[in-house]
């Protein structure tokens, strides 16, 4: 099915034809074309998009973009490279995944980053549903596989994965638009902590991700995720996860915001005992917008699964939640909860949230809840009444709801870093 | 150092409580408030804090010789007064310790001393809680978040104990302590009462009294202190109640 000449779509794949495709991911592209052309872009009340307004983002003019036109050195990725992760370092510049620029040396061969393989059972899009994962197909041309190589093996330092966009326009006019791919695979029992961090040179770009978090029996993976990417960028991602037998996943994310952030995580609890926590932080000011579009499937008897999701909203920005746990038939004994706390702090901000279940077992424990509102004045007042000025007692209230999220972070420099960006957002 | 004249006060919208409140508390004295259910005990309190839901009509309160009602909540606090809240307020993610060192360097400032770091204040809030004999880990808490009723009330002591204010108002501190923790709780306050500052405890409990022994003891009644004498008052409350008062 071809999309009409003129339409979004067509431009989308305009970029296609002009794209080199004879490389190693040409198949990839091929059914990522095929799977963009059947989904194309939402309308109006499309389920996955209910809150997202694509109306700006549609008006832009992308241009694809296979990394930038000149690596840039060590030396100027430093102030992006966390203390302590220099050499637990995976570097992708403008999508394109950059072994030099890597350093995973202080694993001592336990964990490695190379060269994503065509082949690699993540990058079968036949049945792929978000249009904005199919994009990301279309124009791979290649990616990264972090891997912790033996069973058991338990990774002390952080895996830094670091995103630089370097906002760099072939063609004027246009935006710049990356498609970076990361699988992450640990096998049974291996324990290892990653931290995302995104960044970018000021200009206005698309940063269009899908992550393939795949965990074995018993294993342990804790992801820690900051979007900084500047107010002007396009931030998509989309995040998957299928869990073993008891193995355990954190992600916590913060998101300082942007024209349009939107993420999507499709995390599937497939073996018995497994448990989840999402946590999501994002402060939001102007017009910035960030979405959470989130299905977790239990599949096996005795999963958990714990989202929490909070938003601190100024100016006109929105922000949605949209969650959907699932429990299959089978799965017994489940455990999930959904929570989203929304703080607003003008009357021409937006959150929307809809939580949801859908229970196929009769023996669960799921609840949900929502909350929106103001600062509440009591607190306020409680303490100003022990002497704190009002100004005062806002910021710590403030920084007290972001804490909820942010503290769950390893120490370090990485909860300072989402703090800092976060934090200082608020700061008059 | 506090000094109410004729206090006529209620909500903002204009339902009047108190009708016409007069008491005077000098430097060193302990005094106590009795009364029914209902009756505007802790709306005084609000009151003399300067809470918002809450309006003066007419009337006059005095501290230190100044307009207390002309203060910002603030500056009532800044000049050390202090309520203990009947229903303390639970502030989730804010760190206990963090919150006391902030209300405690932001009194050291207005005294244009020089404020404390969070070391020098680990010292001083664990020198507090050992003298309230209450657990470390109230410390890392967020306020009040999750705290039983009687640990709240601790955690209210234990502002109380650290903010050193002149003038204590404390609202129903003795409701949901265990026997323990009210002996604890009234210590407390003994150990931080000196010549220099003076306690209003507000209670429904002679228990709370046998072990601070206020001097005063008041029946605030339908908004007005209908009676004033000693700690025998109190004693005499407790054996016939408020039924006398609610006949006339
Ligand atoms: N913010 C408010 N909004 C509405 N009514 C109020 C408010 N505050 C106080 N009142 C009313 O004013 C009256 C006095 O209340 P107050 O809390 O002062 O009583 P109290 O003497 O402290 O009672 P208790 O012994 O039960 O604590 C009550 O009838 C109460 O319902
Ligand atoms: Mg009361």
């Amino acid at each position: 099915m071809s999309p009409q000449p003129g339409s979004p779509e067509s431009a989308f794949l305009e970029g296609y034809d002009a794209f080199k495709h004879e490389g190693r991911f040409r198949h990839i592209n091929e059914t990522g074309a095929a799977r963009f052309g059947a989904l194309g872009f939402p309308a109006k009340k499309h389920e996955m998009f209910t809150f997202v307004n694509l109306r700006e983002f549609l008006a832009e003019k992308f241009e694809h973009v296979e990394g930038p036109e000149k690596m840039p050195s060590k030396d100027e990725i430093k102030p992006f490279v966390y203390a302590g992760c220099e050499n637990s370092l995976v570097v992708l510049v403008d999508g394109r995944f950059s072994a030099a620029l890597s350093d995973m040396t202080a694993h001592d061969g336990n964990a490695s980053a190379t060269e994503l393989d065509e082949g690699n059972p993540a990058l079968d899009v036949h049945a792929e549903n978000d249009v904005f994962a199919s994009i990301n197909a279309l124009f791979l041309t290649g990616g990264v596989k972090i891997e912790v190589t033996n069973e058991g093996a338990q990774i002390g330092v952080p895996i830094q994965v670091l995103h630089i966009s370097t906002a760099q326009a072939r063609s004027a006019g246009k935006v710049p638009a990356y498609s970076p791919r990361i699988v992450v695979n640990l096998p049974g029992d291996a324990k290892a902590r990653i931290a995302v961090k995104y960044c970018g040179l000021g200009k206005a770009y698309f940063v269009n991700t899908v992550t393939d978090l795949v965990l074995g029996e018993g294993a342990e993976l804790d992801v820690s995720s900051v979007q900084g990417d500047p107010a002007s960028a396009w931030h998509f991602s989309k995040t998957t996860a299928r869990q073993k037998k008891n193995s355990r996943l954190g992600i916590v994310g913060a998101t300082t915001g942007g024209r349009l952030v939107r993420h999507n995580f499709d995390l599937r609890l497939e073996g018995e005992g497994a448990a989840l926590s999402l946590l999501s932080l994002a402060i939001l000011d102007g017009a910035e917008q960030s979405h959470n579009y989130v299905r977790v499937t239990h599949d096996a008897p005795g999963c958990k699964s714990f989202e929490h999701y909070k938003n601190i909203l100024r100016g006109r920005s929105v922000s949605s939640v949209d969650t959907t746990v699932t429990v299959n038939a089978g799965a017994q004994l489940a455990v999930s909860e959904q929570l989203v706390n929304n703080l607003m702090f003008s009357s021409t901000a937006r959150a929307d949230t809809k939580p949801r279940l859908m229970i196929r077992a009769d023996d669960v424990k799921c609840k949900h809840g929502a909350t929106v509102g103001r600062i509440d004045e009591a607190q306020i007042f409680y303490l100003v009444s022990r002497g704190l000025s009002e100004k005062a007692a806002k910021a710590l209230i403030i920084s007290g709801f972001a804490k909820g999220v942010l503290n769950a972070m390893p120490n370090g420099p990485i909860s300072a870093d989402a703090e800092s960006l976060l934090l200082n957002k608020l700061g008059e | 150092m506090l000094e109410i004249k004729d206090l006529r006060a209620g909500l903002v919208e204009g339902t009047e409580i108190l009708r016409g409140i007069s008491l005077t508390v000098k430097k060193g004295e302990i005094h106590s408030i009795m009364g029914p259910n209902g009756h505007g005990k802790s709306t005084l309190s609000k009151i003399l804090i300067g809470h918002p839901a809450y309006k003066v009509f007419s009337g006059s309160v005095l501290w230190n010789g100044k307009d207390l009602l002309a203060l910002s909540p603030e500056e009532r606090a800044l000049e050390g007064l202090f309520l203990a809240y009947q229903y303390p307020v639970e502030i989730p993610g804010v760190n206990n310790a963090e919150f006391l060192r902030m209300a405690y360097n932001a009194k050291l400032k207005k005294q244009g001393k020089e404020t404390v770091d969070p070391l020098d204040f680990e010292d001083i809030l664990t020198a507090k809680m050992e003298l309230l004999g209450m657990d470390q880990k109230f410390r890392e808490r967020a306020v009040n978040e999750g705290f039983s009723g009687g640990e709240k009330k601790k955690n209210e002591i234990l502002q109380m104990a650290v903010l050193e204010p002149q003038l204590a108002v404390l609202d129903e501190i003795d409701s949901g302590l265990d026997i323990d923790a009210l002996r604890i709780v009234a210590d407390g306050v003994n150990k931080l009462s000196n010549s220099e500052n003076a306690v209003l405890a507000i209670t429904h409990y002679p228990r709370l009294l046998q072990y601070i022994k206020p001097r005063f003891v008041h029946v605030l009644f339908n908004g007005a202190i209908v009676r004033s004498g000693g700690y025998e008052l109190a004693e005499e409350l407790e054996e016939t109640g408020y039924d006398s008062y609610l006949k006339k």
